[in-house]
């Protein structure tokens, strides 16, 4: 009896499995062949003599060539194929994959020729002379194509990554071992996501992946490290993910990143970004530490959408003491969490009325700042500072609160902002001539008597002469305002401030500046497509700054022209050159940038 | 016991059935007629719509010329016509007056999948016989050669009518080009390939489009949300480019609107974004939330417009000033004047000395 039953439950298993080999395409396959090599240009891995698959069930494929393009997700195996998997063992010419739609495609040598279909990985269960693609078995024609990585193996994780083994990489002619490579395809963009700080260089060297993780070695530059290497750490599960990075892992000024993200329903997410910052050799106990944190949530209901955003400074994670404070070591901030938080409302775009081609959006919140504000290095430091080397009392942004502060009392902020804008308006019968006009007015006020205000305002008018000229113009008024109320001359006094370079540059145009600035901005731009691999675009721009700029550090150039050449030199190399030049701004010079891209 | 037995037989048997049943195809059609030279019916597609996933950069997979799907043309992306077509030169001699309709010897080219048991396979799957005494030469000068019949060789096939069965294969690595005459030879010879089971339909091929990988004009049409700066730049990020955030640039058409024509094979497959140059400036939803990629798969169609919305740009959540710490010049606005210095000296006023900050 326990025999029947052990056959009764070996039998159900069998079918419960073969039922769900069925239901699910392979979802890694392991590729070993006398060499395997990756075109990127087409994204295809192909693998040449004794090719052997091993299938996510287990399944082994050998054959003399193998072929798969990632993007089309399907793979072909062609000449003396041969598929063994549980007690099935059959020979063909040709075997074709298609995880998408869960089929497998087989040229039987078996006997006569024959054409096989097999449901998902079940290959106990032929499906003789059913219909196949047409081109289940063409192999694609890479002849003219260069090898990017040349390999022994690849573990392939269809829609996301290849790690190669063995690999050597086309580099500048020469290929370079780099004994194990990981070459991401995924559409998922999450993979590209990083906590790295801004460089003027940067190569990843992906070394290690799998379906949801791929570790990466970053060799970067910039100007003040030069060359470093820095580490980062990708998770990615469909939407969500989390990155760690370090940067750099060389260099003493050392930044530790997380970065979160995590979709908790349709309709809301939370979003995590962790920083350490530290100045350490090696793995010795750091000189400098600090930390920052922000937290962001955001949940949509209805026409709105609601954000909360926190922000967490550390400024010191050493210890320090009043000793280290009397002897100059530590100030104020030192001793100091800062943190500040905003609740945020937005309304989606709404038509204002039905009869007018306006629509608004409106957004209000919320927030604080806690111990923002203190005497320090930055905002001057108070008298009985020991660094305070002057004799005056330096925190002058202080005395708001009282001579004898120290700390800025939390402040509490609120705003509300609205965006007026037309859709483009068409003046003529072609829609050839638009118009557009936008209007954006913000305020925000402190738990002080203070408040700022904001005022954007736009209007432009384009033309299209044809599908591939097209004109723009635009004048933009942008204002600003912060105001005191009867202390303004207090925050905005009356002198001539020096703007704090190594030359220590006067900035006079500062004098009559009361904290109410306006930026006028005329532009005109002209766009010529003439083609996909050509354009040239014209753009002469006029502003006119209260307060005057200074040339070469800051506001805008009276005047400025920008020429900017794009076209295709090679079938994915786009070439982007742009010129800018500046007039009335003290000869300042001309801006040239040359951009490669695809 | 014996009963139990036979009950336990029997319902192996009706669990074997039932498991059968429901992996079996949809439609058991019986065998469709499969007239000589006709080749596939035609309203099996050489590509399924579902399957093609092309990036960017990747030429679509063409469908290879079966005698009832012409050869597609050649993508933008360099990729060439299918193997497995025709050659210029291929041929069908003439049957002596009165034998036959049918010519003695037909000559075709296509691209050799593999040769094994007394068969020759193409890449266009189909089969055909090899004589005993098949002769391997070179394909350029006739005479021996080195290669061995194998996947990716190119090869002309000398088709005897009377016996069916190819009697020389002239084999090289050079790809073989595509013509009509071609095409008519290999249709010619298609009356001989060799298949062992009835044709069954497969339904979910039925309603696949043809795709030639022909280039098509995609024009990305977006209109951005009021508060983009008239100076900004827009860009289109890609899978195919790596989701380099500044991957393709687009143009500024007017206050609102930004576009770009391209041209991509028709087959091809992408996710894209907009962004405004970095991946910390992207499109968010209308909602607030990131948003999945946009799909777009290019059809076999001349020109293509795709429109979208980008109702905020991720930076712009918001554009209330955060009063963060060490905010000068003064302390509860921290730069509202984006063209001034935010660190503007004082007289008395020591200058500040720059902190780490994230």
């Amino acid at each position: 009896m326990r025999l029947i039953f052990a056959v009764c439950a070996a039998a159900l298993m069998t079918l419960a499995g073969l039922r769900c080999a069925a239901a699910a395409p392979t979802t890694s396959l392991d590729l070993r062949a006398d060499r395997v090599v990756y075109y990127s240009n087409r994204y295809i891995v192909t693998g040449e003599g004794h090719v052997h698959v091993r299938l996510s069930d287990g399944t082994i494929l050998t054959s003399e060539l193998f072929s798969m393009d990632l993007k089309l997700n399907r793979y072909l195996l062609a000449g003396n194929v041969h598929i063994d998997s549980g007690n099935v063992h059959e020979v063909g010419a040709g075997f074709a994959g298609y995880p998408d739609t869960d089929r497998s495609y087989f040229l039987s040598a078996h006997g006569d020729p024959d054409k096989w279909t097999y449901f998902g990985l079940d290959f106990n269960d032929q499906h003789k002379g059913r219909a196949q693609p047409g081109d289940a078995f063409f192999i694609p024609d890479v002849s003219r194509e260069k090898p990017y990585i040349v390999a022994s193996s690849a573990m392939i994780i269809p829609k996301t990554n290849v790690k190669f083994g063995g690999s050597r990489l086309y580099i500048l002619g020469v290929f370079v071992p780099t004994g194990s490579w990981v070459q991401s395809f995924s559409a998922n963009p999450n993979y590209s996501q990083n906590g790295f700080a801004g460089a003027a260089f940067d190569i990843g060297l992906p070394y290690q992946g799998s379906a949801h993780a791929v570790s990466a070695v970053h060799l970067r530059y910039d100007g003040l490290q030069k060359f470093f290497l820095s580490f980062d750490q990708h998770f990615v599960w469909g939407r969500d993910y989390v990155v760690f990075s370090v940067n750099p892992v060389t260099q003493p000024l050392r930044q530790f990143n997380l970065i979160g993200y995590k979709r908790i329903s349709p309709k809301m997410e939370a979003r995590i970004f962790a920083q350490l910052t530290t100045y350490q050799h090696g793995i010795y106990q750091p000189t400098i530490s600090s930390a920052y944190q922000n937290y962001e949530y955001v949940a949509s209901q209805g026409h709105s959408a609601f954000s909360i955003v926190v922000d967490q400074y550390n400024p010191a994670l050493l210890h320090f003491s009043k000793e280290d404070y009397r002897l100059g070591l530590a100030d104020e901030s030192y001793f100091d969490h800062p943190s500040d938080g905003t609740l945020t409302w937005y309304l989606r775009d709404m038509q204002l009325t039905a009869y007018t081609p306006v629509k608004f959006r409106m957004r209000a919140g919320y927030g604080f700042a806690h111990d923002g504000y203190h005497c320090g290095p930055l905002t001057g430091r108070c008298i009985n500072d020991p660094q305070n080397k002057s004799g005056i009392d330096e925190g002058y942004v202080l005395d708001y609160f009282g001579a004898d502060r120290t700390r800025v009392p939390t402040i509490m902020q609120k705003f509300l902002g609205a965006t007026l804008y037309t859709n483009s308006i068409p003046l003529d019968r072609l829609d050839s001539l638009n118009l557009n006009a936008t209007f954006d007015k913000q305020r925000q006020w402190f738990s002080l008597p203070h408040y700022t205000d904001t005022t954007t305002s736009t209007v432009s008018l384009s033309k299209l002469y044809t599908r591939k000229l097209s004109f723009l113009g635009a004048y933009t008024v942008t204002q600003l305002g912060d105001y005191y109320g009867a202390r303004q001359l207090e925050f905005y006094p009356p002198d001539d401030p020096i703007y704090p370079n190594p030359g220590g540059i006067a900035y006079p145009g500062y004098r009559a500046f009361r904290g109410f600035s306006t930026t006028r901005s005329l532009l005109g731009s002209m766009a010529e497509t003439p083609n996909a691999y050509f354009n040239y675009i014209l753009t002469v721009r006029r502003n006119r700054d209260f307060p005057t700029p200074i040339p070469g550090l800051f506001g805008n150039a009276p005047w400025s022209v920008t020429n900017e050449i794009r076209f295709r030199i090679a079938k994915q190399i786009l070439l982007d050159a742009t010129r800018t030049d500046y007039f009335n701004f003290g000869g300042y010079t001309p801006q040239f940038t040359l951009q490669f891209g695809p | 016991m014996p009963r139990l037995q036979t009950y336990f037989t029997a319902g192996l048997t009706a669990l074997a059935l039932l498991a059968a049943a429901t992996t079996a195809p949809a439609q058991q059609t019986p065998q469709l007629p499969h007239a000589p030279g006709q080749g596939e019916p035609s309203t099996v597609p050489a590509t399924p719509a579902p399957l093609p996933e092309p990036s960017l950069l990747t030429a679509p997979s063409p469908g290879v010329p079966s005698p009832g799907a012409p050869s597609p043309g050649a993508s933008p992306s360099g990729a060439s016509p299918p193997p497995g077509s025709p050659a210029p030169g291929s041929s069908a001699a003439p049957a002596p007056a009165g034998v036959n309709s049918k010519p003695a010897i037909v000559r075709f080219t296509g691209q050799l999948l593999d040769v094994r048991n007394g068969y020759v396979y193409f890449t266009t799957a189909d089969a055909f016989k090899t004589s005993p005494v098949l002769r391997v030469v070179d394909f350029d000068t006739g005479g021996p050669t080195s290669l061995t019949p194998g996947p990716e060789l190119y090869a002309r096939a000398t088709l005897e009518a009377a016996s069916g069965s190819i009697v020389e294969l002239a084999l090289t690595r050079r790809k073989l080009p595509t013509d009509e005459a071609s095409l008519q030879a290999y249709q010619q010879a298609h009356s001989y390939v060799i298949t062992g089971s009835p044709k069954v339909v497969a339904p979910e091929l039925l309603h696949g489009q043809r795709l030639t990988g022909r280039p098509v004009a995609v024009t990305f049409y977006v209109q951005v949300p009021p508060t983009t700066s008239l100076t900004d730049t827009v860009y289109i990020t890609t899978d195919a480019s790596g989701w380099v955030a500044n991957a393709m640039r687009m143009d500024r058409i007017d206050a609102l609107h930004y576009r770009l024509t391209r041209s991509f094979a028709s087959g091809t497959k992408f996710a894209y974004r907009y962004t405004r140059g970095s991946w910390t400036s992207v499109e968010v939803g209308e909602d607030g939330l990131q948003d999945d990629p946009h799909q777009f798969f290019v059809p076999e169609v001349d020109a293509k417009r795709l429109t979208d919305v980008v109702y905020r740009w991720s930076d712009q959540n918001g554009t209330q000033q955060q009063a963060g710490p060490d905010a000068i010049p003064t302390p509860f606005n921290p730069n509202p004047f984006a063209n001034l210095p935010s660190a503007i000296q004082h007289p008395g006023v020591p200058p500040p000395s720059p902190t780490p900050k994230p």
